[in-house]
């Protein structure tokens, strides 16, 4: 059959992002940290994470996804530590962890 | 048969998932905009209850629903979602194909226990993914896809020769995919009211009503479908983008990186389905200037994005030679056909390497992933 849609369009990556818009930038961090982490049969689980010299034990990781930049290969994780909710992202190149940003 | 997957409220569900706080609550996915001038891209099942749909404007979803939770949209988890559903459901053996970004369709064939094989796909999603999706089960594409709606959410509907026409019988036509609120007021003027009595008129009289599209849409509810067996797609008669900025402007340089962006996204769409276009038309909106049109026929079709792009600019000068606030704007191209003949030339062979390289790259890595450097000014707000 004809494949009518195309699920890698990525032409979104070059709509504008605003940097002053309060829903786009709300909670946004954007920083390394430094992350304990099992890598187990293929996957990755983050376990405890450092953020300005405090640790964060994670309770439970509600969702994880991919997403391929040119060679990079990031894997995100919504992880709650029992208070709040962060998103955090692993960079396969440069095996860096990030805190993207506080979901709630 | 066609097993067809839908996916309930797709975008909200998958936020519902990473956020459990927003579970049960009214919530709308909205583009990246203000969340008070953006449109509704999925709204959950609690704001559904409200009134609030897809393509509603959001500051009318607010007024409907004054607590709604808004989050704006990532594209690339729901990207990865569906294609791992995608990669998921292939595992069954059948063949597999995208409706859209959330929705899949398989060719089951004469599968024995087809209600089992859709409960099991439903369960591995809502196991691994905690969302859910609706599957309807019927002898074609258009049918089948009707089915998955019967039931929403988390639902399974099969039409069988048994009880095809009970349940036509009971759905309006405007469930039909493709039936909007157009076809729906000429349908109810010709006295179908539901999917049965379209499903009951002969092809001489759709044919009569609508021409061609007419005799399709006989053809599309009566067929007995494998995917082998599918109509040949039509050519289209043009292929366009269109984009509302985030506010009005008049800097140049932004304008036409934007134009640049839209002329890309047309070429490749051309190349993909093998299409050249002599007619070039700039669509240009905003509050001085209202809705600017002109279009312009060259004797050389092209598909390059940069040829396309400089054929706009020479529109643009035209239409609008001062600098006006622009807020929307739009490219399509028409006079379709398919390239006669390769390049002459040693620049227009050098162009079409250079297009082929990025093609390539873009096929393997995502479209949008390389791109002319003068496209990243389009993503500063000017």
């Amino acid at each position: 059959m004809k494949q009518t849609f195309n699920p890698k369009a990525r032409w979104d990556r070059n709509m504008p992002q605003q940097e002053n818009n309060p829903e786009e930038t709300s909670g946004l961090l954007d920083e390394r940290i430094d992350v304990l982490a099992w890598f187990k049969n293929g996957k990755i689980l983050p376990r405890i994470f450092t953020w300005k010299q405090k640790k964060y034990k994670i309770k439970n990781i509600s969702y994880t996804w991919q997403e391929r930049r040119g060679q990079e290969l990031i894997t995100y994780f919504s992880v709650n530590t029992g208070i709040d909710l962060y998103q955090i992202s692993f960079t396969n190149i440069s095996f860096s962890w990030q805190l993207d940003r506080i979901i709630a | 048969m066609i097993l067809h997957i839908d996916m309930d409220a797709f975008f909200a569900s998958i936020e519902q998932a990473i956020n459990p706080r927003l579970k049960g609550k009214p919530l709308i996915v909205g583009s990246r905009n203000n969340k008070m001038y953006t449109v509704v891209c999925a709204a959950s099942y609690e704001a559904k209850a409200y009134g609030i749909s897809s393509g509603m404007a959001s500051k009318d979803a607010y007024q409907l629903c004054p607590n709604l939770e808004f989050v704006p949209a990532e594209q690339s988890k729901y990207i990865w979602t569906s294609e791992q559903i995608f990669e998921m459901v292939k595992t069954y053996g059948f063949e597999v194909s995208y409706a859209s970004i959330d929705e899949f369709r398989m060719d089951i064939d004469k599968e024995p226990q087809p209600f089992i094989l859709a409960k099991t796909i439903q369960k591995q999603i809502e196991d691994r993914f905690h969302i859910t999706a609706s599957i309807g089960i019927a002898k074609n594409c258009i049918l089948a896809k009707l089915a998955s709606k019967l039931k929403k959410p988390n639902g399974i509907a099969i039409l069988t020769e048994k009880n095809l026409t009970q349940a036509l019988a009971q759905t309006p036509v405007q469930k039909l995919c493709g039936v909007g609120k157009k076809s729906q007021t000429s349908f109810n003027s010709l006295g179908i009211q539901t999917c049965l009595d379209l499903y009951e008129k002969t092809p001489d009289f759709l044919q009569r009503f609508s021409g061609k599209n007419g005799l399709n849409l006989y053809a599309a509810l009566h067929a007995t479908e494998h995917f082998s067996q599918e109509i040949k797609e039509e050519a289209p008669q043009s292929i366009g983008h269109s984009y509302t900025l985030p506010r009005a402007s008049k800097t140049p340089r932004f304008i036409k990186s934007w134009l640049r962006l839209l002329s890309e996204m047309v070429a490749e769409r051309l190349r993909q389905k093998n299409l050249t276009s002599q007619t070039t038309h700039l669509w240009l909106n905003g509050p001085e200037i209202g809705n600017l049109m002109a279009q312009r026929t060259q004797e050389q079709a092209t598909n390059d994005g940069y040829e396309i792009y400089a054929r706009t600019l020479r529109i643009m000068v035209k239409i609008a030679p001062r600098p006006a606030l622009v807020r929307a704007l739009g490219i399509t191209c028409s006079s379709l056909h398919t390239p006669d003949y390769p390049p002459l030339f040693t620049e227009q062979k050098r162009r079409e390497a250079l297009i082929k390289a990025m093609d390539k790259i873009n096929t393997k890595l995502g479209e949008g992933s390389i791109i002319p450097a003068v496209i990243t000014l389009s993503r500063k707000i000017a």
